[in-house]
């Protein structure tokens, strides 16, 4: 089966700093990736460089078999097909959460009004923020903001989501109802490209772990087996760091899981 | 001695106020340029090409090193010599007023889309807006309250640099004023009424800008 | 398009001695406007009772009116009342009086942003209120006021170029003058133009360096 993204032999810097190198990558209709590394690795860049946000300087990047590096992309079409969740949500303050919801369907999209607010509400309802409709973000917690971002890229019918560190900038009681949205996409069956600092939700949702660090792929490899068997050195001694997540008592495991 | 100054002055209010209409038309074109011309700078200067930067740079600098009195003086002097066009004063005055006014309000509505969060432009751009919508829908409505008050201010130095257009000969309230003083010469109280004439319009825009500016303060 | 370099040369001379005309009346009012200043700026300050009122009423007069009826009033309608002027001090009394409510805006902003725990902690260890003037606020105020101050000495050396208006041998003047009577027009406005940026881009570039050093927004102006 022809994978739905396929990074081949990627290449990215700023300026003389090379970020992302040789990057080979292929992820499936349907599957979920979390993509795992210490600061500065490149992952980001990695979810950005998939959307356009930042430009590519080599190699090959194919969405659905369609070459995307190349002069003639048309990134507005791209990003209606992969949307982004962002860490800081970045919902639009001077409108209210519908008006956020209805923006891309209505204006990039051309579709009729009464059908894309009602695939809006049905999501909002989904997520149990229905009656934040009329809401403006100011008013709203950082965790409804940031389901309300994801509802605004999902309102969009793409093909794929990336979510960059979405849980990152939330007070930890809020992040758990974050987590059970993508969750909830993922058994779904939606294609996830997830980067993440939270361990056990990657564990958790993950049907594939990509491991970085300083702009390489070091390892690839099922959730179970990485964790428990982490096949370079560098993904032992980053693991390493959050064993002292690993030997909290398992009764917090089972809260988050 | 004749009527009192005051009955003299009184009877000359018409002329004065064709000359105020005239001071205040020549003010609103070049508000209404320097807008439009301001906004588009802004957008422009935002878009992050570095020749566009550089081109509405040496715009900028061209309207800061010389003064708005001079440049009255090149359009009303230099255009029918350079361009063998000859238009009436009070267009070069508009048309000075609109391009120094668009540099100030554009430096205004720059400043005020940089001081955005990058994330909104990218949050927009994910969504897949495109050019004009991005700014259209998410930019410049957000930048609108950070860009008001300085914009306002901008507009009372507009409608106070009208004022030099009576140097170029455009008859406007202080030529009115200065025509009447020649009949009556009550020249305190043609200046006086001239001096309150001003006031009267500006003030009020100082006052809103400020007004606006506490109650729009962002953290 | 010809231009005649001769006679642009011979007038190199008449556009010196402009120049410092413009640099001249630029020069005292900015002292004077100054002067001014701090003492509308310390008046506001220690709000002394009716004088503030006084200040503020000034400050408002002086920024929401053109300097031209200023100055116009200044020359024309004066005399009417028995005081004469010369155009270059009517120059210097009108731009002093609107540099002056500039300037005071400035310094009185400059003196709000000190922050409020300089204050707190000034007091904490024990300053009177004159010593805490001294000491903490004025200082502080000075340097935040700097870029501010700055470019409003720079407008106001641009607005020299109105009083060209009552006769003052500045540059503008001696422009105009020489267009009446050679009729040069597109040598002299080359002249003018050369002059105006060799004199006020560079000032422009060393305030837009000073802000960055000091890395504050601007008040007043």
């Amino acid at each position: 089966m022809n994978p739905l993204i396929e990074f081949q032999g990627f290449n990215k810097s700023f300026g003389q700093h090379q970020v992302l190198a040789d990057i080979d990558l292929k992820v499936q209709a349907g599957e979920v990736v979390v993509i795992l590394g210490p600061s500065g690795c490149g992952k980001s860049t990695l979810l950005r460089c998939l959307n356009g946000l930042e430009e590519a300087q080599g190699g090959s990047l194919r969405l659905d078999g369609q070459e995307l590096l190349g002069p003639d992309t048309d990134w507005r079409q791209v990003r209606q097909r992969v949307g982004m969740v962002f860490q800081s949500y970045h919902l639009f303050g001077h409108m209210s959460v519908i008006d956020n919801l209805l923006l891309g369907p209505l204006k990039v999209q051309k579709r009729e009004r009464h059908e894309a607010q009602a695939q809006a509400e049905a999501l909002l309802a989904r997520v149990g923020l229905l009656d934040k409709r009329d809401a403006f973000p100011r008013q709203l917690s950082g965790g409804q903001q940031q389901r309300i971002a994801i509802v605004r890229s999902l309102c969009m019918n793409p093909q794929v989501m990336l979510f960059d560190e979405v849980t990152a900038a939330l007070d930890p009681e809020m992040v758990k109802e974050v987590l059970q949205v993508i969750q909830g996409l993922a058994r779904e069956g939606m294609t996830l490209l997830i980067v993440t600092h939270e361990m056990a939700f990657a564990r958790a949702v993950a049907d594939r772990i990509v491991f970085m660090e300083a702009g390489r792929i070091l390892e690839q490899n099922h959730p179970e087996r990485f964790f428990t068997q982490p096949q370079t050195a560098r993904a032992q001694q980053f693991l390493e760091k959050f064993s002292f997540v690993e030997s909290l008592p398992k009764t917090l495991y089972k809260e988050l899981s | 001695m004749a009527s009192s100054g005051i009955e003299l002055l009184l009877v000359s209010l018409p002329q004065l106020a064709r000359g105020a209409g005239q001071t205040l038309a020549i003010s609103a074109l070049g508000i209404l340029f320097a807008t439009l011309g301001g906004m588009l700078y802004g957008v422009l200067a935002t878009l992050g090409s570095r020749w566009l930067n550089i081109l509405l740079q040496l715009y900028l600098e061209l309207f800061r090193a010389i003064p708005v009195l001079v440049w009255l003086y090149l359009v009303f002097f230099g255009l029918p010599i350079f361009f063998g066009l000859s238009i009436p004063s009070f267009w070069c005055a508009v048309l000075v007023l609109g391009l120094w006014g668009a540099s100030e309000v554009g430096e205004v509505v720059r400043g005020a889309l940089q001081s955005l969060p990058r994330g909104q432009r990218e949050a927009g751009l994910s969504i897949g807006l495109g050019g004009w919508q991005l700014y259209g829908y998410v930019l410049l409505p957000q930048a609108l309250k950070r860009m008001t008050p300085p914009t306002i201010n901008i507009y009372t130095r507009i409608i106070k640099t009208s004022s030099l257009a009576v140097l170029i000969g455009v008859v406007e309230v202080i030529k009115a004023g200065q025509q009447i003083i020649e009949r009556t010469y009550e020249s305190v109280m043609v200046y006086g009424a001239l001096f309150l004439f001003f006031f009267l319009v500006c003030y009020p825009l100082s006052a809103a800008s400020r007004v606006l500016e506490r109650r729009w303060a962002h953290a | 398009m010809s231009f005649d370099t001769a006679f642009m040369l011979s007038t190199l001379p008449a556009f010196f001695k402009a120049v410092g005309v413009t640099l001249q009346v630029g020069a005292i009012a900015i002292v004077t406007s100054l002067l001014v200043a701090l003492l509308n700026a310390t008046i506001l300050v220690l709000r002394t009772p009716y004088l503030w009122r006084l200040v503020k009423g000034y400050v408002e007069l002086a920024r929401n009116t053109p300097l031209l009826i200023q100055l116009f009033f200044v020359y024309f309608a004066l005399p009417s009342l028995g005081v004469k002027i010369s155009g270059f001090a009517a120059a210097i009394i009108t731009l002093t009086f609107m540099g002056g409510a500039y300037l005071t805006e400035v310094l009185r902003a400059g003196v709000e942003a000190v922050p409020r725990a300089q204050l707190e902690s000034g007091r904490s260890i024990g300053l009177s209120e004159g010593q805490l003037l001294r000491h903490v606020i004025l200082p502080q105020a000075g340097i935040l006021s700097l870029p501010a101050l700055f470019a409003n000495f720079v407008f106001l050396l641009k607005e020299t170029t109105v009083v060209s208006a009552v006769a003052v041998p500045e540059i503008l003047y001696t422009t105009k003058n020489y267009i009446a009577l050679y009729y040069k027009t597109y040598e002299m406005l080359a002249v003018l133009t050369l002059l105006c940026v060799l004199i006020f881009l560079p000032l422009s570039l060393l305030l837009r360096y000073l802000e960055r050093r000091l890395q504050h927004g601007q008040f007043g102006h």
